[in-house]
C-alpha cells in the first residue's frame, strides 16, 4: 500500500476544475501541488506581494553592492563632513546635532542619522540583519514545532503531557516581556552553554530568543494535526508493516504537516522580524552599532521632530516586508485549502 | 558625582585652609543659612523628568547627580550645604549639628552637638548613635562612598574590611546628645565629606542593604513617598519637620513637593516641558533639539550655565592594549570633540586638561594631543596593536549611546577592533567600577563637589584609590606608584597657595602625559522649564547638586 500524502483532492476534484477551466475534455488528474500552484498563479495579488518581498530581500543582500556605490559603510561615522548637494555646500551633522535629509545624492540618498552614517546604506545592511533574524528564528520554531509536536501527537501519553507543559508554561508568559527580559539579560552576558559560547551582541542571540518562544504557537496546532493523522489508515498500515515510529513520523506523518507548515512558515517569518524589530527598538534585540530596522527606528523616534527621516524609513520598510508575507502567506493557504476554492455548479 | 547623561560627583576633599576660611566664616554658632534664594510663590507640586532612575534612593549608596538632586533634600548630616546658587551653595553650614564642630588643634577630634529636638520624618526621635549607625551602614555596605574619609575615622579602615566591632573611632552619647569623632590623620576637606549624602543621618534601625525600594525616614525638608523603582517618586513635606531645624539651612524648599518620572526618550521630555505637562527636565535637552529651544525660549524658560565638569573616555591602563602609553597616547590623538559636540548639540566647551576651569590648579595650555587620525594611526601601528580587540562601554542614554558608538567607530579607523557595550544607566557606573570586568574603555565624566583639584584628581586618578568595587578610577592605574606619592603629597598640603596650587597644575600636565584619560569637554549644562516655573528667580542652579530642588518656585 503507498503512503502518498493524504489530500482531500480526488479525481472528481480535478474534472471540476477542469470543468471550471472550460476545458472541453477529461484532464489527467492533477497532483495536489500541481494544483495549488495552479490557483496560486491565479492570485495576482499574492503574486505581486511575493515580488515585492524578493525585491526586498535581493536588495538587502545588495547592501554591500549599494554601500561601495554609496562610499558609505554602515558604522562610520561622519559627523563633521559635509556634502554638496544642489550646487549647496551641506553639513552631513550640523554643529545643532541636525542630520541631513534625504535628497538626489549619491551619498545620503535617504539622509544620514545622529552620528552622520548613511541611512540608505544603514536600512538595507540593517535589513540583512533583520531578515536573518527572522528567517532563521522562524526555522528555529518550525523546526522545534515539528519535533516537539511529532512526538507529542504521536506517543501520546506522558511524552505528550510533559511537552505539552512545557507549551503552556512559556505560552503564560507574555511573549514580548517574556522575550525582553532574555534579550537584555543575554545581551550583556552572552549565552554559555557548556562549550558552545555566544557573544551577547551576535545576531544568535534574538535568533535564539525569538525562535525559541514562539515554539509552542506553532507546536500546539501540529501536535493537534498529529494526534488527528496517528488514527488514520495508513498509520495503522504501516505500523501493521512493522515501521518503527520514527520512521512513521518522518515518512507517513510529516509529509501530511508540510501544508501547514507553509502557510505557518510565512506567517511565522512575519512574526519574528516583527518580534524582531521589536525588541531591538526596545535595545534587548540586536546590539548597536549593528543596524536593524528596530534599532534604527528607536534612534529615529528621539528626532521625529527634526530627522523624521530617520523613522519613517525603516518603518516603510517593516510595513512591505511584514505586508508582503502576511498577504502572500494568504495567498499561499488559499492555494493549498481546497475547500475554500472548489465551486459546484 | 556620576549623573544622568552622566553626571557623576567629585569628592575629593583637601584644603584645610579653605575649610578654616569656611568655618571662620560661619561663625561658631549658627543656625546656619536663611531659607533658599528665590522669592517666587510657594506651595504648589513641581513635576520633573529624569532619563534615568537614580542609581539608589539610599543616601550610603547613592553616587550620581540623579540621586544626590534627590537625596540632598531628604537626608542632612551634621553638616549642610547652603541652598544658594554658585559659589555660595559651596559653603559648609551647621545642618543637624548645632553648630560647627570644634576640632581638637592637631585637627584629628571633631566634636559635634547635635540639635535639640530633632524628629525623623516618621517622627522617630533622632539620637546621636544615630548618626555613627549611618557611617557604619555605609561602610557595612562597601558602599563607593567608604573611600572619601569615612575609612579615615579611626576604626573605620578596619570596619570596612571586617564589618565587626563598629567604628570605634565615633563616640556618641545619646543622653547627652554629642558626637565626637576621632580621625587617623587630619583632613581640612573633612567637613566637605561630612556634607554629603553619605553622611545623611537615618535611623539607627535601618538595615544595611540597599533601601531603594522603601527609603528610610530622613530629617530633610521632604520625604521620599510613593517610590515605585525604575518608575517614579514623589518627595513630600517633610510632616515631621522638626522644629529647631525651622530657620536653618536645611529648612530650605518652596514647593510643597516634586513628582519625579522617568522618561527614556529626551525629545518627548522636551515636548512635556514645551506643552507644560511636566515644569524640569534633570538631563539636557536631544542635541538636534537645543537650537530651537534657545531661539524659542532662551532667557524666558531655558537657559545653559557652565558646570565645572570633565568628560572624557576612560583608558584601562591595566589590560591590553591601553596598558600600552602609545596607543593611550594614540586614543588621545583620534578623539575630535567637534564631533562629539554634534551628538551633545554643541555643550561641550573643548577641554585638554584633567581639571576643568574654574577649579584651582586649572591652567589653559596648547592641547597636548591636537585630532590627528593619521598620527593616531601611526603610534597604533609602532605599538603594533592593529587589530587588538577593544570593548567600548557606555550606557543606554540617548547621547551616551551615541557617543560611544562615535568612539568605537574611531578606535577602528585608526586600527583597533572595536565593540559597543551597552550597560543600563542606573547600573552604569558599578559595572566599570567593578575591577573584574575589566572594561578597556568607555564613556564617563565627573561634575565638581566643590571647587578644588583633589575632588578630580585625587579621586579619579590616584592610582591608590583602585579598590575591587566602587572605583571611580577607571583608568586602574594602580602600579604607578609615583604617581600615588606626588597626589598624595599635594593631598596633605593644608593650604591651596599658589605653589600647591602649582603642583597640581603640574600633576595636571604629567597625567595628560601618561594619556589615562582620552579628555574631550567641560558641558555645559540646561535649565529648561515650563512656564508655570518662576525661572527668574527660582532657577536653583547649584554649585554641588547642579540643580537644587529647594531653590525651584511656582509664578
Amino acid at each position: 500500500m503507498s503512503s502518498q500524502p493524504e489530500t482531500d483532492f480526488s479525481f472528481d476534484a480535478a474534472g471540476l476544475v477542469a470543468a471550471e477551466s472550460g476545458a472541453d475534455q477529461r484532464i489527467e488528474g492533477l497532483s495536489p501541488w500541481r494544483l495549488a500552484g495552479r490557483r496560486l498563479r491565479r492570485n495576482r495579488v499574492a503574486l505581486f506581494f511575493l515580488v515585492l518581498f524578493v525585491l526586498v530581500v535581493a536588495l538587502c543582500l545588495a547592501a554591500p553592492l549599494y554601500a561601495d556605490w554609496a562610499g558609505n559603510t554602515p558604522d562610520r561615522n561622519n559627523l563633521t563632513g559635509t556634502l554638496v548637494r544642489g550646487g549647496k555646500k551641506q553639513f552631513i551633522v550640523t554643529p545643532d546635532g541636525k542630520p541631513i535629509g534625504p535628497g538626489f545624492s549619491k551619498k545620503y540618498l535617504l539622509g544620514a542619522d545622529q552620528n552622520g552614517r548613511d541611512v540608505a546604506v544603514r536600512l538595507l545592511y540593517g535589513g540583512r540583519n533583520s531578515l536573518f533574524v527572522g528567517f532563521a528564528s522562524a526555522v528555529l520554531t518550525i523546526l522545534g514545532a515539528l519535533v516537539l509536536g511529532l512526538c507529542a501527537g504521536y506517543f501520546r501519553g506522558w511524552i505528550d503531557r510533559v511537552i505539552s507543559s512545557v507549551f503552556d508554561i512559556v505560552w503564560s508568559f507574555p511573549v514580548l516581556l517574556f522575550a525582553i527580559a532574555l534579550g537584555t539579560a543575554l545581551a550583556l552576558g552572552g549565552l554559555h552553554l557548556g562549550f558552545i559560547t555566544i557573544q551577547g551582541d551576535s545576531l544568535w542571540i534574538p535568533t535564539i530568543i525569538i525562535g525559541t518562544i514562539f515554539i509552542p504557537y506553532l507546536g500546539r496546532p501540529v501536535r493537534g494535526q498529529v494526534l488527528s493523522l496517528r488514527e488514520k489508515e495508513f498509520v495503522e498500515a504501516a505500523v501493521a508493516q512493522g515501521m518503527g515510529p520514527l520512521r512513521i513520523m518522518f515518512s507517513e506523518i510529516l509529509p501530511n504537516l508540510t501544508s501547514t507548515v507553509l502557510v505557518f512558515g510565512t506567517l511565522t517569518i512575519a512574526n519574528n522580524i516583527l518580534t524582531e524589530a521589536a525588541l531591538s527598538f526596545l535595545g534587548a534585540g540586536i546590539q548597536p552599532p549593528a543596524p536593524s530596522w528596530g534599532n534604527l527606528i528607536s534612534d529615529g523616534v528621539a528626532r521625529l521632530t527634526t530627522a523624521p527621516h530617520q523613522a519613517i524609513v525603516p518603518g516603510i520598510a517593516i510595513v512591505l516586508t511584514v505586508l508582503s508575507l502576511n498577504v502572500f502567506g494568504d495567498g499561499l493557504r488559499d492555494a493549498l485549502d481546497p475547500r475554500a476554492k472548489v465551486r459546484l455548479r | 558625582m556620576s549623573g544622568g547623561s552622566g553626571m557623576r560627583v567629585g569628592a575629593g576633599f583637601l584644603a584645610v585652609a579653605v575649610i578654616s576660611v569656611v568655618l571662620a566664616a560661619c561663625g561658631s554658632s549658627d543656625k546656619g543659612g536663611s531659607t533658599s534664594g528665590g522669592t517666587g510663590k510657594a506651595g504648589g507640586t513641581i513635576n520633573i523628568l529624569g532619563t534615568s532612575y537614580p542609581d539608589f534612593l539610599d543616601p550610603a549608596l547613592s553616587y550620581t547627580v540623579d540621586g544626590w538632586e534627590a537625596l540632598s533634600q531628604v537626608y542632612p548630616g551634621l553638616l549642610t550645604y547652603e541652598h544658594k546658587p554658585g559659589l555660595a551653595g559651596a559653603k559648609v553650614v551647621p545642618g543637624l549639628a548645632e553648630a560647627l564642630p570644634t576640632v581638637s588643634k592637631d585637627g584629628k577630634t571633631w566634636d559635634f552637638t547635635l540639635r535639640k529636638g530633632l524628629k525623623f520624618s516618621d517622627g522617630t526621635p533622632v539620637k546621636a548613635s544615630d548618626f555613627k549607625a549611618s557611617i557604619e551602614r555605609l561602610l557595612k555596605m562597601d558602599s563607593q562612598g567608604s573611600g572619601l574619609g569615612f575609612t579615615n575615622i579611626v576604626g573605620g579602615a578596619e570596619y570596612l574590611k571586617s564589618k565587626k566591632g563598629g567604628v570605634t573611632g565615633i563616640t556618641a552619647d545619646d543622653a547627652a546628645g554629642t558626637i565626637k569623632i576621632e580621625l587617623v590623620k587630619p583632613r581640612g576637606d573633612f567637613a566637605y565629606q561630612l556634607g554629603l549624602p553619605f553622611a545623611g543621618v537615618v535611623p539607627a534601625s535601618t538595615p544595611a542593604e540597599n533601601q531603594t525600594k522603601n527609603p528610610p525616614p530622613g530629617t530633610g525638608r521632604y520625604a521620599f513617598k510613593d517610590v515605585v523603582v525604575n518608575r517614579s517618586y514623589k518627595l513630600v513635606a517633610n510632616p515631621n519637620f522638626s522644629e529647631s531645624l525651622k530657620g536653618t539651612a536645611i529648612d530650605a524648599g518652596k514647593a510643597a513637593g516634586f513628582n519625579v518620572t522617568i522618561d527614556k526618550q529626551l525629545a518627548t521630555q522636551v515636548t512635556k516641558i514645551t506643552n507644560n505637562t511636566a515644569d524640569f527636565m534633570i538631563d539636557n535637552p536631544p542635541a538636534d533639539r537645543v537650537a530651537a529651544i534657545k531661539a524659542k525660549y532662551g532667557g524666558k524658560r531655558f537657559e545653559q550655565f557652565p558646570t565645572n565638569s570633565s568628560f572624557y573616555f576612560f583608558l584601562n591602563s591595566e589590560v591590553p592594549p591601553f596598558d600600552d602609553v602609545l596607543v593611550r597616547q594614540a586614543a588621545n590623538y583620534a578623539v575630535d570633540v567637534n564631533a562629539i559636540n554634534r551628538i551633545q548639540g554643541g555643550v561641550l566647551s573643548p577641554a585638554n586638561t584633567i581639571l576643568p576651569p574654574g577649579v584651582p590648579g586649572f591652567k589653559q595650555a596648547p592641547d597636548m594631543y591636537p585630532f590627528d587620525l593619521a598620527k593616531a594611526k601611526a603610534l597604533i601601528k609602532q605599538a603594533g596593536a592593529e587589530g587588538k580587540a577593544v570593548t567600548v562601554w557606555g550606557n543606554d542614554e540617548e547621547q551616551t549611546k551615541n557617543t560611544v558608538q562615535y568612539w568605537a567607530d574611531t578606535l577602528n579607523q585608526i586600527g583597533l577592533k572595536a565593540k559597543v557595550k551597552i550597560v543600563p544607566a542606573e547600573t552604569y557606573f558599578t559595572t566599570i567600577g567593578d575591577r573584574k570586568t575589566g572594561a578597556q574603555t568607555g564613556w564617563a565624566n565627573w561634575f565638581q563637589d566643590y571647587p578644588h583639584p583633589a575632588d578630580f584628581i585625587d579621586v579619579l586618578v590616584n592610582p591608590e584609590k583602585v579598590v575591587a568595587t566602587g572605583n571611580n578610577n577607571y583608568s586602574y592605574n594602580a602600579s604607578d606608584k609615583e604617581l600615588a606619592a606626588r597626589i598624595d603629597a599635594a593631598v596633605a598640603q593644608p593650604e591651596l597657595t599658589p605653589a600647591v596650587i602649582d603642583q597640581w597644575t603640574a600633576l595636571d600636565v604629567e597625567i595628560q602625559k601618561k594619556a589615562y584619560w582620552a579628555i574631550y569637554g567641560n558641558r555645559k549644562q540646561s535649565t529648561f522649564f515650563s512656564d508655570r516655573m518662576d525661572f527668574q528667580n527660582c532657577k536653583g542652579e547649584h554649585a554641588l547638586w547642579t540643580h537644587d530642588w529647594a531653590e525651584f518656585c511656582l509664578k
